[in-house]
């Protein structure tokens, strides 16, 4: 921690070579590939995870982004929603492990996937901290847990909704490592999805993965958010 | 320069012709997604430099990254089409090779129909010289190859200056990542090879890799 903090405060200026601070504070706290995340339009994180924030329309949002404004201001709400998400997907996984009689290939794969959706909420949450923002607190989640062929539907849903809810706020993201860093996270989230649909026996993917706006990813995670 | 022309209606409009792109259209919640196209658009403060081995090879701009996108596209689904044909593999592994053979090719068919629709000439097809010898080594390779591709798409993401372009890239790369586990799994590797966050590839490291393969 006292590495990233020294690097919040290096003398950088608003750009360097076309490196905003932004980058240099990302990319000093992650190293060389930074790290970050997605989710819906502005005023989504809010919404879905009871986040005391403004609210910004999304024709707002866009307006932003086009007039190259304070990125991190942005970033940091698509950060804040990417962490909801991350939440969401590690404690179902760590739910079930405990509570589900799972096989031992689908018990390894819950594993390993809990294990990556851990260390996305750890790096969104060093992002966020050196960014300046303060992430949300943790919202209850539901689960209904009835067997092996629940738990990975559900696993299905959410993963490929985790795909689609990057994919579709990435456009939004306004700085380019921070995009970057959400690439590598989504293609980790579609390979879960693929993974836990070959468990389930059903096709890994078609040909194009879905871009979901913010209110239909709010829609597909309602039913597991208690408040 | 090489942007213009990136309309979503142009983009789209093109690609409408293609066979995977009613499936591209649906991905992307058809056709009320907002028109937000601008040519000088950049996608914030700091936008990636290009790369400039791919600018060599492809030329600039987003145009260069589609047809480094198509051609890599070109590489795959002639690679899976090879495999599907020889013989090697049988039951569901069969199946996966044949839906993912139909996955590249679509992706073909949009790319060439986005770079045509920006007013720029797809690349010339290239077929690949794979030498498949058995089950394992066939599905060896075929996941070097989904690997390198799907760190291409996500090393060239935060150089796409125009939206519609990045949505469509954003939309291929997570279908080459879930190729990649999904062959992982068959072998029984690690469907997670960089760890919880993929990493980037340059378009040396791809391009060094793949050409050797590529049937001159």
């Amino acid at each position: 921690m006292s590495d990233k903090r020294r690097e919040e405060t290096s003398p950088v200026g608003i750009e360097v070579t076309g490196v905003t601070r932004t980058a240099f504070l990302v990319r000093g706290a992650l190293g060389a590939g930074a790290i970050a995340g997605a989710g819906g339009a502005l005023g989504f994180a809010s919404q879905a995870f009871g986040q005391e924030t403004t609210t910004t329309t999304g024709e707002e949002s866009e307006e932003l982004r086009q007039t190259g404004g304070p990125g991190a201001v942005g970033d940091l709400e698509i950060l804040a929603f990417a962490l909801g998400l991350e939440r969401l997907e590690a404690e179902y996984y760590v739910r079930a492990l405990e509570q589900v009689d799972l096989s031992d290939e689908v018990k390894d794969l819950a594993e390993d996937i809990a294990d990556n959706e851990q260390q996305h909420i750890e790096k969104l949450l060093t992002v966020i901290d050196v960014l300046g923002g303060e992430p949300p607190a943790a919202p209850t989640f539901k689960f209904d847990f009835s067997s092996e062929a629940a738990f990975l539907d559900t696993a299905v849903a959410l993963e490929e909704t985790g795909v689609g809810a990057y994919n579709g706020a990435a456009p939004a993201i306004q700085e380019a490592f921070l995009l970057e860093a959400a690439g590598g996270i989504v293609q980790v989230e579609a390979r879960h999805a693929a993974a836990v649909n070959l468990a389930r026996g059903t096709s890994p993917t078609g040909p194009f993965s879905e871009l979901l706006d913010a209110a239909t990813v709010e829609k597909k995670i309602a039913p597991f958010i208690v408040g | 320069m090489s942007e213009q022309g990136f309309t979503r209606g142009r983009l789209l409009g093109a690609a409408l012709g293609a066979g995977g792109a009613a499936a591209f259209l649906s991905a992307c919640g058809g056709d009320d997604s907002p028109v937000d196209f601008d040519p000088d658009a950049k996608l914030g403060p700091a936008i990636f430099p290009p790369d400039e081995d791919l600018v060599e090879a492809f030329g600039p701009g987003d145009i260069g990254i589609a047809n480094y996108a198509l051609t890599l596209e070109y590489f795959e689904a002639d690679m899976y089409a090879q495999l599907a044909s020889s013989g090697i593999l049988r039951g569901s592994e069969q199946s996966l090779i044949e839906d993912f053979a139909t996955n590249e090719q679509d992706h073909v068919e949009v790319l060439i129909g986005a770079i045509k629709g920006a007013g720029g000439t797809p690349a010339e097809r290239i077929t690949g010289k794979f030498k498949f010898k058995d089950r394992d080594q066939a599905l060896d390779l075929v996941l070097e190859v989904e690997e390198l591709g799907a760190g291409a798409y996500l090393g060239q993401a935060p150089r796409i200056r125009s939206k519609e372009v990045l949505k469509l890239a954003l939309s291929i790369h997570t279908v080459e990542g879930a190729h990649a586990a999904s062959i992982a799994t068959l072998l029984g590797r690690s469907i997670v090879p960089d760890g919880s966050i993929s990493a980037p590839e340059s378009a040396k490291t791809v391009l060094d890799s793949v050409t050797p393969l590529i049937e001159s």
